[in-house]
Parts: C-alpha cells; structure tokens; sequence
C-alpha cells in the first residue's frame, strides 16, 4: 500500500507540473504582461514607464520560457515561467497583481473558511438527502412512488442551478422574506446567510445524486447475496440498510467524495450569486480582473486538492471492502 | 436639499461600501431597504428603476408606497462615437476632392445614427440627443434654447426640431460618391468597422447591432471589431481605428474640459492626447487657444458657437447622446443629488435612522405559512410512506396483509 501511496503521489507531482504549464500557457496566450499592467493600472493615460515599473514590481519584466539575453541553465531559470513555477511548489504564493490584492496566502486562509462553512454542512447533507431519498426510491421500488420519484429526479436535474438560485432568492427572500437575499456576516450570524444557498444546493444537485445512487443501489438488489439476505427472514430494511447500502458504499464514495475539493474551493456559481466572501467569488473576481497570480495559485490548490482526494479515495475503499488490496 | 446649508459635513458617521457580484440581488435588496443608496460612484444607477416604475403598474405602486427617490437630471456627460481623422475613407482626407467626399460621408453617417431611437429602445441608457459638445449646466451651451439645433443632423418643422429624413444621408451619400452604400467608380461596397471597446457579450449585442442597423440605412456594411479596452486603446494609440465608441465625462465645469477632446494637438495617435478622434482644424484649434484665457461672458460665448458650429459641420464625432443621471435613493435618505462633477458627495448625505430601522422592520416581516404548509405536507407524505411500507412488509405472496405481530 505505501508503495501504491507513493506512486500515486509521484504522479501527482506530474501532474501538478502538467497543469501548472497548461494555465502558464494558456494565460499568457490570450494576454501579455503588458495588457495585464494596463487593466491594472486602468484609465486611458498608461504610459510604457508606467507599464514597466508595474512589470518589474511583480516579476513580468522577465521573457516567458526562454531568456535569450542569459546563458546556460539561467536561460531557463530567468524567466516568469520559472519563478512562477518554484515559487507555487514552495507553496509561497506572493502578493494579487492588483495593488488592492494582499497577500494570496492570506486571502485564501481567511476565504476557505467561508467556503468550508457553506460547502461541508452541504457535502454532509448532500450525502445523506441523495442516499436516503434514493433508498426511499428503492424500497418502494416499481410502485407509484418510485415512479413518480424517478421523475421528479430526471425533472430536478434537467433545470440549471441558476434557475434554483434565482427562483429561490424571489420566493424565500424576495416574496416569503425568509431569509437575506445575499450577503454575509462573520461568526453565528453568518447561519441565516448560508441557509438559502445550502438549501438551494442541495436541491439543485438532488436529483442528480439520488438518480445515481438509486441505479447503484438496484444494481445490488438483485444480487445473490440480498436474495439470501432475505431467504433468512431479514426485514427489506435490514436488509437495504445493513447489506445493500454497504455494498453500494464504493460507487458513492467515488462520485460523492469528487466534490471534497469544492468543500474548500467553494461554488464559483453560489457563492456569486449570494455575494458571499469564499474562494469561489475569489476566482471569480481573479478572472474579471485578469489576475494571474490568483488564477494560478487557485488552480494549482484546485489541483492539489483532487490529487489529494482522489489518493484519500482509494485508501477509502480499502476500509469500505477489506477485499480491496492497493498494490 | 437647502435645509442642511451651512452646517457642519459630513452628516453621517461611517459609510458601508458592498460589493455585489449580481444585479439581481443588489436590486431587490434596495427595493427591501437594505441599501440606503444604490451604487455610491456611479450617477445612473437610478434609471433602470424608472423604467421598471414606467414599465409596470405592480412596480409604480411599491415604489410609490415605499418613497423611493428616483429623480432625474441632466449631467455633465456624453456618450458618442467618432471617426479616426487619419483614415483614408472617413478621416480629414489629403486633396480637397476627398476632404470634401468624407466629410459628407460623415455627415450622412450622423444624420443616420438615430440617437432619439437609441433612448427609446435602451431607455436605461437614454439621454438628450447632444445636438453640439456640450451639454447642459456648461457655460456656452445651448443645448436645450429653444430653435438651436444641429443643422447638418437636425431640422426644424412647425416650430419641432427633428433628424433630417433619411433621404438627406442618402443625397449626401451620392454625393460622397457612395450611392447606396457603394463605391461610384469600383462598384465595391463600403465597408466601414466599427472599433467597440467591449467583447460582444449578450450585455452589448444589442447595441452593437443596433449601430449596424442606421449604417444598413444608408447600405454601409459596418464591420465589428469588438475588443476588450485594452486592444482598443492600444488600436486608437497606434490609430488604426476607423469609426469608435467614447464618452467623456466632466472633469470641471468648463466648455475647455469638452472642447479640448478635439483640440488638434492632443491626437492620440500623434501625441498620446485625449482627442481619440485625432480630428485637427487650424480655425478650431486657434479658437480653443483664445478661449482658455476667456472669462465666462458674451466673447466667450461667441467663440464657443463658432468652434461648435465648426464641429457640425466637420463632422469629426456625431454628438451622440448626453445621459441622463438619476440615482435610486430610500426616502429617508437627504440631500442627494448624482453629479458627475461632486466626487465627494458622502459627506452631503443625511439619514434619518429612525425612519430607516421602521421601514425595513414594516417591509420585511417574515410569512411563515408557506414553509409550515410545506413541512406539514412533507410530513404527512412520509407517514403515508411509512405505513404503506409496513403494509407491505406485512403482505404475504398471495397478496393478504397479516396482523401485526
């Protein structure tokens, strides 16, 4: 298993490279350091002096990958690609190109904390709505209920989850006066901001989630195993609840444990949207912005975290089955 | 307004600035109260409100009942767009022969650019059409006296100034040696592009097609380059724009701060200036040299009426619109006024916190019914659930329900 570990982590490491190069690449084809100086600088008066003073305070006064004026290894080494490039594995993640930035590091610190207060309550909920509702589903399987259950799963998934937002901001803050609309205040009073958004999260991914888990868990009902479960006189709900959800467990732990990284990433479309101050709206604002250096160090973090969730998933199934060996 | 003459400013002890991400939001929370002031910099964000008032019977009455001030001004800004005086096709030209053509060019091109339409169909937006370069509130303007107009673009019929019938752009048209949009001598057709200084996302689609629609009226193809700001400045340094979108906003209260953004000698692409139009009259700029050292007085006036009589009739900008500001205030709010010169116009306002603290508890009272019914409802689902089930459980293979044990 250790073994497995590191090979995992090894690529990883590759990984993180390759995706490090690609926003490196891709960023730096649709603009240049000198468009980023001047929407930085804004207003019509930017001069070349000014572009250049801004260049060389943030480490853009460099050539890209290849610094021709050098000669050996420096060649490769004084470039922005290089520093950028060290500088994210160091997990130093500097200052925001925009003068009003800060500190990254310190901004996704202070930020991850709102996002972890809207995303873990939903991640938790989430688990247990799509679960329970789809055992619902599956213990009154080929009934009404079912029926009109599948439906109501394949209706609630076909509609956009800006539609749940922007209906459900009219009704229950607009309309009902239930809950703020949109904004945020730190410590306990924070709770009467994050009930709208979790709820409407939830709501928007329910039928997805509950869809899927209800083929898994009908996959499994058929099975030998559930027969002789039941051969043995156990109630359908011993039965779903000790046999089949466990046996179910690795399928669900997989598509529910790909969210993980959004428990500290945030929702890009949410947290927009309720106009609370987590690392989704922080992306969001890098990308109008065009700063790099934000855009960079969130999708680096982005990246770490599904290499580290996906490594956490596969110990997992080790605990969920004992017959699953990592080698 | 006059009641706080003379007392100390500022009136308020902190200001909260918050930042929305989303219109929608931001916009309900000032129709329930929570703002006391709809975006602070800015002097239009009351128009997109009275138009919702104007559109909507439900909305009036709200607004009505809640207080909102939503008043109107005129303000010291414009909206246009201009022609690049170094291009060959609509720029100043170099034998007479040409200069005269694109002047009339430019000419049909400003009697075709319907600027009265522009305000009905994007009335957030709206404006008086500028019939010279200044608007209203600037010494020297005439803008809204009575008969002035702008001769090339406008008319006057039964005492009502109007545009000039399309007809007029056409016979200037032919007269350029562009009959119906195309060239007398090659036959090819025209085409003119329109530098945008956004992408064209969903939010200006609209109004870039709008604009190829008044160049269609004269059968000009107008070809879109939608850039972002950046490219676009970076086209007007190195002037390779041709036909643009601007606006200016006052500075001071002065014709100069206007007429200075045709003044020859501040070319952009020339001299890094603030005349994006690079437009260069000799008459024009001797004028604006004479009138920086004019007080505001009868000598100064008469040169302000030749440098913009000049302008009608050169054609280098069509005047476009000057917009209207009006900002979306609480009725407890005092003393605002949206201004594109005040900058510091916090420390005017007055609030009435009293007033504040009753109107939000009075318009915003919780209705729990709905999520009570909905809970019960919920609730009744799963017990019909829960005993359907344990019938089942119950039933045998021949369909019979056994006593509970």
């Amino acid at each position: 298993m250790i073994s497995y570990l590191l090979r995992r982590l090894f690529y990883g490491a590759l990984i993180l490279l390759g995706v490090n190069l690609l926003t490196f690449f891709l960023f730096f084809t649709v603009n240049t350091p000198d468009d980023m100086a001047r929407m930085s600088i804004g207003g019509k008066h930017v001069t070349q002096e000014l572009i250049d003073k801004w260049k060389a305070e943030r480490g853009y006064d460099k050539p890209l990958y290849v610094n021709a004026a050098k000669q050996g290894g420096e060649r490769y080494t004084d470039t922005i690609f290089w520093d950028r490039s060290v500088s994210l594995f160091e997990l130093r993640f500097g200052r925001a190109d925009a003068d009003s930035g800060g500190d990254i590091g310190q901004e996704v610190g202070r930020r991850m904390w709102v996002s972890i207060e809207l995303a873990l309550p939903l991640f938790v909920l989430q688990v247990i709505a799509s679960t329970g509702f789809a055992l619902l589903l599956v213990m009154f399987r080929q009934t009404r209920l079912d029926f009109w259950g599948v439906i109501c799963c394949v209706v609630m998934l076909s509609i956009s989850s800006l539609f749940y937002i922007i209906v459900g901001q009219v009704l229950f803050s607009r309309v009902l006066m239930l809950s703020p609309i949109s904004g945020y205040m730190a410590g306990l009073d924070a709770v009467k901001f994050l009930l709208l958004p979790i709820f409407l999260s939830l709501l928007s991914r329910l039928g997805t989630e509950a869809r899927l888990y209800r083929a898994m868990f009908l996959e499994e009902i058929g099975k030998d195993y559930v027969r002789t479960a039941r051969a043995k006189g156990l109630a359908e709900t011993v039965v779903l609840y000790r046999h089949v959800l466990r046996n179910a467990l690795i399928p669900i732990v997989t598509s529910a444990g790909s969210y993980l990284p959004y428990v500290f990433l945030g929702s890009l479309v949410f947290e927009s949207f309720f106009g609370l101050p987590g690392l989704g709206a922080y992306v969001i604002e890098a990308i109008t912005r065009q700063d790099f250096a934000i855009v960079r160090t969130m999708v680096f973090v982005g990246s770490l975290l599904y290499i580290a969730t996906f490594v956490l998933i596969d110990v997992a199934y080790t605990w969920i089955d004992p017959r699953v060996r990592l080698s | 307004m006059l009641d706080d003459c003379g007392k100390k400013t500022p009136f308020v002890d902190k200001i909260v600035l918050t930042v929305e991400r989303e219109k929608v939001p931001e916009r309900y929370k000032v129709r329930q109260g929570y703002y006391d002031v709809e975006i602070f910099e800015r002097t239009e964000t009351g128009m997109p409100y009275i138009v919702e008032k104007a559109d909507s019977d439900e909305v009036r009455e709200e607004y009505d009942r809640k207080g909102f001030r939503l008043d109107r001004f005129d303000d010291v800004w414009k909206y246009n767009v201009g022609f690049n005086m170094l291009d060959p096709v609509v720029g100043q030209g170099d034998t007479p022969e040409r200069q005269l053509r694109n002047r009339k060019l430019r000419q049909a091109i400003s009697i075709a650019i319907d600027w009265e339409e522009y305000s009905k169909i994007f009335p957030i937006k709206a404006g008086l059409t500028a019939q010279g370069s200044l608007p209203n509130g600037i010494f020297g303007s005439r803008q809204s006296q009575p008969g002035w107009f702008n001769p090339i673009t406008h008319r006057l019929v039964d005492g009502v100034v109007l545009r000039r019938p399309i007809e007029d752009a056409k016979k200037l048209m032919q007269e350029a040696g562009y009959p119906d949009g195309r060239d007398a001598i090659t036959g090819q057709p025209l085409t003119i592009h329109y530098d945008f200084y956004a992408p064209p996302t969903p939010e200006w689609r609209p109004e870039i097609e709008w604009m190829v629609r008044q160049f269609d009226k004269l059968g000009i193809q107008l070809e879109v380059r939608a850039t972002d700001n950046n490219q676009f400045q970076d086209k007007v340094r190195k002037g390779k724009h041709q036909f643009f979108w601007y606006g200016w906003n006052a500075d001071y209260p002065d014709a100069e701060n206007f007429l200075v953004l045709l003044y020859g000698p501040n070319g952009k692409s020339r001299s890094d200036g603030e005349n994006d139009t690079n437009y260069s009259n000799p008459e024009y700029d001797r004028l604006f040299e004479s009138l920086k050292t004019l007080d505001d007085g009868p000598a100064k006036q008469a040169v302000i009426d030749k440098m913009i009589a000049i302008l009608q009739v050169d054609a280098p900008e069509d005047f476009g619109i000057y917009p209207y500001s009006a900002a979306a205030v609480q009725h407890w709010v005092y003393n605002s006024k949206p201004s594109i010169i005040v900058l510091d116009k916090g420390r005017y306002l007055r609030l009435d916190a009293q007033e504040r603290a009753k109107a939000l508890a009075q318009w915003n009272r919780p209705v729990w019914w709905p999520l009570i019914v909905a809970v019960l409802v919920l609730c009744a689902l799963l017990l019909v659930a829960v005993r359907s089930f344990r019938r089942r459980e119950r039933t045998n293979a021949r369909g019979e329900v056994l006593a509970q044990a």
